[in-house]
Order: structure tokens, then C-alpha cells, then sequence
């Protein structure tokens, strides 16, 4: 650095000498001054001229020290005008692509939010059911959109199929086998047996309850209610506990649980 | 090449300073043993400035650029060492 900055100085210091000395000769000898005012001149010019050279000379040598360095930065190259014009442009058009779809997708999600206030408020959690609900489709939310998928995978372009009456059917068995004990050990009235299959034509069996008021009317007529129902409760009972480790009990029983689900709700 | 130009550009100040201040007496408008006129004492006086300059410009960058050769020359020495003294570990080791 000591000699790029030492060289630009003797270089400004010929520059100012070069000068005085052309000043001195036009000042003071005059243009007609003689040898002096010749070789003065003559002298200054060639100094301001050397003081030029070597003054750009180390300027430029120093750069390039400092751009080997690391000090100065690569320069940028030189873009024509209609190039820079057509940068603008593309800048611009890209921009306004991003900001458009950006504007699309918040539309979507705002739209979204609306058909599905749930999902906005996070009341999914509180419902206590997983999934959809029984009663909801899994996995249509989102219309198999790539990264939204609340109930699980769902393949590109179609949700993921709702619960079949099979596994419906499983659980409403399971809960009638967990509650019943808990119902006969409450109020010793156990809880209601499937009922018969109906057959068209055939009158509607009434609830439980109903079942019961009916029962008081005969002494015979309750003995035998009474004898028929604890049957029926330990047959469900027994059927649930037994086919546990199946997905259904038998062919038989699902029309049978279908028609008890509602002496269920 | 940009360093030598720059070089040469502080030689001729030199040069050029000490042509300044043997001007008058080399082309005879300063008589000799006559007082100095104005011309005489100008150039002089601007060649003694310019070639003290220029000297001094020119061991500058002459020290300028030994000292970088020196700065240049002390890691290269510490690496040459450095390899040397791993070559006489491996030869004494084995």
C-alpha cells in the first residue's frame, strides 16, 4: 500500500510542479521569454503529462491489488439500455405474478375458513370425536390438496373413502358391550336387547321403557318379559365379548344392530 | 506492467527535477558568476522539490515493494518448514 500511495503522491506533486512551471513561463518570462520560457514550458508540459500517466498508472495498479485482495468487489458487468428495459419488464411481470397469486390463494383460504368454521376455530379438538365425526366424510376436506390432509393421507384428487357401516357398526357394538354392565349395575334395568328383525307389515316393537309399562299388567306377562330380557341381555353380552376379535359377528347380526341403534339414541 | 509505468512515471519527476535545476546553466541563460535571475531561481527551485520527490517516490516504492515480498516470502518460508520438518519426522520414524 506504502508504494501505491507514495507513487500518487510524487505523481500529484509532478502534476502541481508541471504547472507552477507553465504558469511561471506564461507569468513571468512571457512566450517570448527566450531559452528559459522554451525549456520551462517544454518541461512543465512533459511533467503534467508524466504526472497524468503515473498518477492513472498507480491508481489502477492499486485497484487491482484490492480486487485481488478481496477489498473492492467484482465489478457488475455493463447492460445495454434495451437490456436493463427488458430486466424492468421481467421484474415487474414477475412480481405481479407472485402478488396474484398470492392474492388467489389467501381468497382460497378465506374461503375455506368460511365453509369450515371448525377447522378456523380449532373446535375439531373439542368435539371429542376423531376424525370427521360418524356422521362426516374422512379426508374429503381439502379435495386431496398436496399437504392438506387433517384426517390422514389422502391420495391426489380424491379423498379418503368415509367409514363403511361395517366399522360403524363395530363400534356401536363395542360401546353397547362397554355400557351394559354399567346400566344393569345403575339401575337394574340392563340395557335394551337387539331387536327382532322386523318384517314389512309387522308393527314397530316399542322402546324399552314402554316395553315396561306394558309388563305391569300381568303378573304372568312379567315373569316371562322379565326372563325373555335378562336372556337377551346376556346373548348380547356374551356375542359382543365372544366376536371381539372380528371385525363383525355374523351376517345375521348386522341387520339386528342396525335396527337396535335407535332403542340406542 | 501497471507498477513499472507508475515506476517509470516517478523516475522521470526525478528526472525531470534534476533537468529543472541544471536547465539554466545547461542552456546558458544563467551566466555563470552573475546573480540568479527570476527564470533561474524558479526552476531551481521547483527541480530541487521535484527530485527530492521523486527520490523519495522512488524508495518508496522500492521499499514498498520489498516489504511485500518479504510479507510474501514469511508464509511461504513457514510452509516450506512445516513440510520440512514433516519429511524429517516420517524419515525418523521409520
Amino acid at each position: 500500500m506504502t508504494r501505491y500511495l507514495s507513487g500518487l503522491c510524487v505523481a500529484g506533486l509532478g502534476l502541481c510542479g508541471g504547472g507552477w512551471l507553465v504558469v511561471a513561463a506564461v507569468a513571468f518570462g512571457g512566450l517570448d521569454g527566450g531559452d528559459a520560457a522554451s525549456a520551462n514550458l517544454a518541461t512543465g508540459a512533459g511533467l503534467i503529462v508524466t504526472g497524468c500517466v503515473t498518477a492513472v498508472a498507480w491508481a489502477m495498479a492499486w485497484r487491482r491489488r484490492m480486487r485481488a485482495d478481496g477489498v473492492l468487489g467484482e465489478r457488475f458487468a455493463t447492460v445495454s439500455r434495451r437490456q436493463a428495459r427488458r430486466n424492468r419488464r421481467e421484474l415487474t411481470r414477475d412480481v405481479r405474478r407472485a402478488a396474484r397469486s398470492a392474492k388467489q390463494s389467501a381468497r382460497e383460504a378465506r374461503r375455506r375458513a368460511r365453509r369450515f368454521p371448525r377447522l378456523a376455530d380449532g373446535g375439531h379438538a373439542e368435539s371429542g370425536l376423531s376424525g370427521g365425526g360418524l356422521g362426516e366424510p374422512r379426508g374429503w376436506i381439502g379435495g386431496g390438496r398436496a399437504g392438506y390432509a387433517p384426517h390422514g393421507p389422502a391420495r391426489a384428487g380424491q379423498g379418503q373413502a368415509g367409514p363403511s357401516t361395517t366399522e360403524v357398526l363395530v363400534e356401536l357394538r363395542t360401546l353397547r358391550a362397554l355400557l351394559t354392565p354399567l346400566l344393569e349395575a345403575a339401575g337394574g334395568e340392563p340395557a335394551s336387547p337387539p331387536l327382532p328383525q322386523r318384517r314389512p307389515g309387522q308393527e314397530r316393537p316399542g322402546i324399552p321403557r314402554q316395553r315396561g309399562e306394558q309388563a305391569e299388567r300381568g303378573e304372568q306377562g312379567e315373569q316371562a318379559e322379565r326372563g325373555e330380557r335378562g336372556e337377551r341381555a346376556e346373548r348380547a353380552v356374551g356375542g359382543a365379548a365372544g366376536q371381539a376379535g372380528g371385525p363383525i359377528a355374523g351376517e345375521g347380526d348386522v341387520p339386528r344392530l342396525a335396527d337396535s341403534e335407535e332403542t340406542w339414541w | 506492467m501497471v507498477s513499472r509505468i507508475g515506476t517509470a512515471g516517478v523516475a522521470l519527476v526525478f528526472a525531470a527535477g534534476l533537468w529543472l535545476v541544471a536547465a539554466p546553466f545547461a542552456l546558458g541563460y544563467q551566466r555563470a558568476g552573475a546573480g540568479w535571475t527570476g527564470a533561474t531561481r524558479t526552476d531551481v527551485i521547483a527541480g530541487a522539490l521535484l527530485a527530492v520527490a521523486g527520490f523519495a517516490g522512488i524508495f518508496a516504492v522500492i521499499a514498498g515493494r520489498v516489504s511485500e515480498l518479504y510479507a510474501n516470502a514469511r508464509p511461504a518460508a513457514s510452509l516450506a518448514a512445516r513440510c520440512t520438518g514433516r519429511a524429517d519426522g516420517r524419515n525418523t520414524g521409520s
